[in-house]
């Protein structure tokens, strides 16, 4: 079968606009972003804060069922947690969200165990806490953790088909 | 990251507007500052794809710059974009931001016509770094079936050897030249 392919050739005005004379200079462009995502980092903190005691109060609930609702609230926050975490350099804190998706991206349409979950969240919780978030080699434990009950879980899905 | 022999180039972003897309809140705030801090002026940010997409329907936009979200809202935006024929942010430049990612997310951020594809946590390093290779890229826009976007082939060493080629030439043609599409 003979496919029609179109091209089309488009002036990308952003190649003009950024050559345009002045501006700044590409060090100085990095500095200040850096400097413009400081200015909402307290903020952000209080956000992660409440996405951690959202997943806490809606996965220690007794109606909480692990339904298709439910893991889908779960994910986004797990994936907002990595997204902003790491955006201000709490790498563990975001690998522990991206550990989280893994965890309910499997389960979607819901029939996990809720315990789990629980420990995801007691491990984001203790990486808030100042002892911990300024100790390397406890963080580090605190993800490797994690990373165990992920990957045991993630084989057992992969047995089941 | 740019090169250390990149650091002192001049660029500028001023007059530049760029859709921010984000459905949460504070991911969008991040991406703003972080553009702001660029120099950039015009930042139409919004963490609702209808709000987003009204602005694309009503301002010229020079760059998008998307997170797809965990039910891909945001990439069924882009698809509706680059089918609207009239519209004058039809060819604007792409870049699809996300985190976490499924495989079938993947396969559908491919086909998005999106220019560039970023994993989060976002940088500035990062970010800035894919603002200027998509303000470089000199790609035609393909339109095959479903798809509409960049060429998502990025090297051209011809046909393989004792295969029908697949490229544009190999096909029925109709070349349009569209250079005054955005003008």
């Amino acid at each position: 079968m003979r496919q029609v392919v179109r091209t089309h050739r488009v002036e990308n005005k952003l190649t003009q606009a950024i050559s345009t004379q002045g501006g700044l200079t590409i060090a100085d462009a990095l500095q200040r972003a850096a400097e413009s995502v400081e200015e909402v980092r307290e903020e952000c903190m209080g956000a992660l804060d409440d996405k951690i005691a959202e997943i806490e109060t809606a996965t220690s609930r007794q109606a909480f069922q692990g339904t298709a609702n439910e893991m889908a609230r779960v994910y986004t926050l797990a994936n907002e947690i990595l997204n902003e975490a790491g955006a201000f350099g709490l790498a563990e804190l975001s690998e522990a969200g991206r550990s989280l998706c893994e965890l309910t991206g499997n389960w979607r349409d819901g029939g996990i165990d809720v315990e789990p979950i629980r420990v995801h969240v007691a491990a984001m919780k203790s990486l808030r806490r100042p002892d911990i978030a300024g100790n390397t080699s406890l963080r580090m434990a605190v993800l490797d953790g994690l990373r165990q009950v992920t990957a045991k879980l993630s084989a057992q899905v992969r047995a089941a088909g | 990251m740019p090169q250390d022999r990149e650091l002192n180039r001049w660029i500028n972003l001023e007059k530049v507007s760029v859709l921010a897309l984000d459905e949460s809140v504070h991911g969008c705030k991040i991406l703003t500052q972080i553009l702001r801090g660029f120099g950039v002026r015009n930042v139409r940010a919004s963490t609702d794809v209808n709000e987003a997409r009204g602005t694309l329907i009503s301002t010229p936009i020079d760059l998008v710059i998307a997170d797809p979200g965990t039910d891909g809202d945001g990439i069924e935006l882009l698809r509706w974009l680059r089918r609207q024929d009239r519209s004058v942010n039809r060819f604007a430049p792409i870049i699809l931001v996300s985190g976490h990612s499924t495989p079938s997310m993947v396969r559908r951020a491919r086909d998005s016509g999106a220019n560039y594809f970023v994993a989060k946590p976002l940088t500035p390093a990062t970010l800035l770094d894919r603002i200027l290779w998509v303000a470089r890229d000199k790609r035609p826009f393909v339109e095959v079936g479903e798809y509409l976007g960049p060429d998502r082939r990025f090297k051209d060493d011809g046909p393989p050897l004792g295969g029908a080629g697949r490229r544009v030439g190999d096909f029925q043609i109709e070349e349009e030249q569209k250079g005054a599409a955005r003008t």
